[in-house]
């Protein structure tokens, strides 16, 4: 029997892996293709179905803003019901909706390290115009050893723009 | 003396009185080791400084640093009860140093706090939340005293101390 020369194989199996990532390149591109929005509108926090103390609450909103507009994605953050807001053309929404929480104890925390962890649950989704999701996620913060329960809200936040930062890029950039 | 003097007296003794009292009604009270955990805009987050409760407007004031919410923007209060620890700030952070564990048993010593909430809407009509830590029982003054000159509140302060039965919370 005749034998394939060994030098032969690899070479073969090397332009298979070179056709294979060039065909593949195209498709991977599209996908980590970023989306492009002048301004965004972040919505107030939706906790119909969890109960969320009013502080969490205002807390994770404001928040929100403040870690999107460090992302420095977008010329314009608009709050909810701003005026305004309606007249851009290339506005993406970022809705948010509780669903979990359980407030710890910084006392805890702080006599056990291990117990007493607050922590927050919440879908994120950014949409267009339209309304047609663009980012569907969900998103947790948590306050573990060291901290103010409160800090959980900063935490998700933070974990939003990281999302957003992956997701968009900046119009003109 | 005479009954014309005395006329003389009591009218010029209300004139002198009335503008007094209408000064002494619009002098704002202010409550002072307050501090601004976040929300407003111009004033650093964790400044501590004083809260002003006038006729028109809530100011909060450190140092240079001022902000105003008008009264009639304000669509909700929220007051709740908490507590932090005695040892915080830079002598807290030692402390974690200290030997034998000495940082969680200082941990067990807390003092009650406030926190106060307030919901508002500006003149653009974006919604803006700040968030407030007051001295131990001053947080139900201040929401009163809010109430008394326009802001609107959902719970009223009577109610909000009052914990409800059932507990919706849900763990992630």
């Amino acid at each position: 029997m005749r034998r394939i020369p060994y030098v032969s194989v690899v070479l073969a199996l090397f332009g298979a892996f070179v056709i294979a990532g060039w065909v593949a390149t195209p498709a991977q591109a599209q996908q980590t293709k970023k989306l492009k929005a002048s301004a965004i509108q972040v919505f107030a926090v939706e906790c119909d179905e969890v109960k969320l103390p009013p502080a969490f609450e205002m807390a994770l909103y404001e928040n929100l803003i403040d870690q999107v507009r460090k992302t420095g994605k977008f010329e314009r953050i608009y709050r909810d019901g701003e005026r305004g807001a309606a007249d851009e053309a290339n506005l993406v929404t970022l809705h948010s909706k509780v669903l979990g929480f359980k407030e710890g104890s910084e006392r805890l925390r702080q006599v056990t390290t291990v117990a007493g962890a607050t922590s927050i649950k919440v879908h994120v989704r950014i949409a267009d115009r339209s309304g047609q999701s663009l980012v569907d996620r969900d998103v947790t913060g948590k306050v573990v050893f060291f901290g103010e329960n409160l800090r959980a809200t900063h935490n998700l936040a933070k974990s939003v723009a990281k999302i957003v930062r992956q997701n968009f890029q900046k119009e003109g950039g | 003396m005479t009954k014309p003097l005395q006329r003389i007296l009591l009218v010029a003794g209300c004139l002198l009185a009335c503008p007094t009292a209408s000064v002494v009604a619009q002098e704002p009270v202010a409550t002072s080791n307050v501090v601004h955990v976040l929300g407003l805009e111009g004033v650093k987050k964790k400044t501590k400084g004083h809260l002003f409760v006038s006729s028109g407007e809530v100011r909060f004031e450190a140092g240079t640093a001022k902000a105003e919410v008008a009264m009639a923007s304000i669509q909700d209060i929220f007051t709740n009860a908490d507590n932090k620890r005695l040892i915080g700030g830079k002598l807290g952070t030692l402390a974690m140093f200290a030997p034998y564990e000495s940082d969680r048993f200082l941990s067990l010593f807390r003092r009650g706090i406030d926190v106060l909430t307030l919901k508002y809407r500006d003149a653009k009509g974006a919604l803006h939340g700040v968030i407030f830590i007051l001295p131990k029982g001053q947080a139900p003054l201040v929401k009163k005293q809010m109430v008394a000159q326009g802001a609107h509140a959902s719970i009223p302060v009577e109610e909000e101390g009052q914990k409800p039965d059932t507990k919706q919370e849900r763990k992630p």
